[in-house]
């Protein structure tokens, strides 16, 4: 679970986040949508940790925010644009690398953590890329590799910073399907911003709209309509329903 | 799926190495070379091996001592020491030490050069150290270049120190090896940068600041000890197909120091020296274009 009271950021006298006070409950997928500069990735930031001058309290899974890098590891898992220096490592190995905060000093990795790392490489249809270097992967993989490597981490909490960007939708049907597996016990939680609206819309169980730092809507995916889109995103668009699972897609007018 | 035959085809290797080396060895005692020199040429190889095991781990190294201008720095400071303080080997070791210590800083947090421009920094040092003390040596008259032979042939190797001078530093050569297995993954994880790693500034401040300390060490030990005679532990090791490529690595690296002594006795020092210097550039240019990325990324 993750408890935010009132958290509000400043960068150079500059409001980026704006007194948000939520809480999210464990098992559930949060997206986050709003268009860009409305302070998406600073809340996520903010909640990892990363950004620690914010004022307002954050605790997950019922512990404060710490100061212990491997709590602080266990509890939150952040995915950003962070590219792994060492071409060179193989990805099975930069996967197992994950589960070092569960990993005691001076002793090798756990068959659960080997078992972890496998089961998520074939999560993410990646078994076939396991010994192949970093620097050598196409970038789709590339980018699964990563997804894999902030879950195997099995944080009570996974921020996912645009998971969606330069994946192919076989790509995006696996993250989807591998985000339902990780919330599917109850006892873990995903928060993911992304400018795809329909994957967030077709995957999140609650949706939180971000406008000025402010979560300015919250609710299922129903909450999408084109006067929300038009209102938080100042454009026209049209909503359909998914013929499978019936929650909305949103599709834009062409320029003409 | 793994075939099944590299265990076997490992195994001929690693054998095959072991017996090249016996043979090179025996060759070079025939000739007279002293026991204890061999054995400083091992203890150098051994030092190198850490060295480029660490550096494969942590620090994502493209560049061999040779190329990064590591050797020129310190064949230099302990020219310098022995020409103008002193010759005592723990002098030597401590010049050497405290002027790669100050380059590793100067290439780490002064220039920090990508990949490429740091072979073109190890060129430029290596040339501005031959302008700065070649002349002088050579006008400093035999003595002064039979010193610079002993420096670039590995001055321990050359002097001839005795067995317990080897001692302390074969034990700080196992404390690091030793280390470096142990926080095998740990120092992996750093090697990806502090975002993957995830540890504070201070705990990732003091662990660059213990690696910069250990690889001086090493780098210096491994001058001390090998000279220049071996450049391209690296290459060997990155482009080992073997499943023991470290083991494999170390063998072939030991051979072609065996093999550099006898070309030396055979021809001369510095053209052994050349052929060494120059294998190290030939694989640095073989393993560079080998080593291609498919993506843009890197």
């Amino acid at each position: 679970m993750i408890d935010i009271k009132n958290l509000s950021l400043s960068i150079n006298g500059r409001l980026i986040v704006h007194d948000i006070t939520a809480t999210i409950n464990d098992g559930e997928i949060i997206g986050v949508i709003g268009k860009t500069g409305s302070g998406k990735t600073m809340f996520l930031k903010t909640i990892a940790g990363q950004i620690p001058d914010h004022t307002g309290s954050i605790s997950v899974g019922r512990v404060p925010q710490t100061s212990d890098q491997r709590v602080k590891s266990i509890n939150v898992s952040y995915y950003s644009r962070a590219m792994p220096q060492n071409p060179d490592e193989t990805l099975y190995n930069f996967l197992l690398l994950a589960r070092i905060p569960y990993k005691k000093f001076f002793r090798p990795f756990t068959d659960y953590d080997r078992q972890v790392a496998e089961e998520y490489l074939s999560l993410l249809n990646l078994d076939s890329f396991r010994d192949e270097k970093l620097g050598t992967l196409p970038d789709g993989i590339f980018k699964r590799g990563m997804l894999a490597h902030t879950l195997i981490r099995e944080s009570s909490a996974v921020l996912l910073d645009n998971p969606t960007n330069d994946l192919d939708i076989v790509s995006l049907k696996l993250l989807r399907r591998a985000l339902m597996r990780y919330v599917m016990d109850g006892d873990r939680l995903v928060i993911m911003c992304s400018n795809d609206i329909n994957f967030i819309a077709q995957t999140a169980d609650t949706l939180l709209v971000m406008d000025n730092g402010r979560i300015a809507e919250s609710g299922t995916a129903d909450i999408l309509n084109a006067d929300m889109i038009k209102t938080y995103f100042g454009i026209d668009a049209i909503i359909s329903r998914n013929v499978y699972n019936g929650k909305p897609e949103v599709h834009f007018f062409p320029d003409l | 799926m793994r075939n099944p035959m590299m265990k076997k085809n490992d195994i001929i290797e690693i054998a095959s190495l072991v017996a090249v080396l016996i043979i090179l060895a025996w060759i070079n005692y025939l000739l007279e070379v002293p026991v204890i020199a061999l054995f400083a040429t091992g203890a150098g190889i051994f030092f190198y091996y850490i060295l480029v095991h660490i550096s494969t781990v942590y620090g994502n190294a493209s560049c061999d001592y040779i190329q990064t201008g590591e050797a020129a720095v310190g064949s230099f400071a302990i020219y310098a020491c022995i020409r103008f303080v002193s010759a005592n080997p723990y002098l030597v070791l401590l010049s050497g030490f405290i002027s790669l210590l100050l380059y590793d800083i100067y290439l780490k947090i002064l220039i920090a050069p990508e990949k490429n421009e740091r072979l073109l920094n190890g060129i430029l040092v290596q040339a501005i150290l031959a302008s700065i003390f070649l002349y002088p040596a050579a006008g400093g008259g035999t003595s002064s270049l039979a010193t610079l032979e002993k420096i670039f042939l590995g001055f321990f190797s050359s002097v001839q120190i005795n067995y317990t001078g080897m001692i302390a530093p074969l034990g700080l050569g196992i404390a690091a090896l030793s280390l470096s297995l142990a926080l095998y993954p740990e120092l992996r994880l750093l090697s990806q940068g502090a975002f993957f790693f995830g540890g504070s500034r201070s705990v990732i401040t003091a662990i660059n600041i213990g690696m910069t300390i250990i690889r001086s060490l090493l780098t210096t030990a491994t001058i001390g000890f090998l000279g220049w005679m071996c450049g391209f532990g690296l290459y060997v090791r990155y482009l080992s197909r073997s499943r023991y490529p470290g083991l494999a690595a170390a063998l072939k690296l030991y051979v072609f120091a065996e093999f550099a002594i006898i070309l030396a006795h055979y021809t001369s020092p510095w053209f052994a020296i050349a052929f060494s210097a120059c294998s190290s550039y030939i694989l640095f240019l073989y393993y560079a274009k080998k080593r291609k990325y498919w993506y843009d990324r890197y």
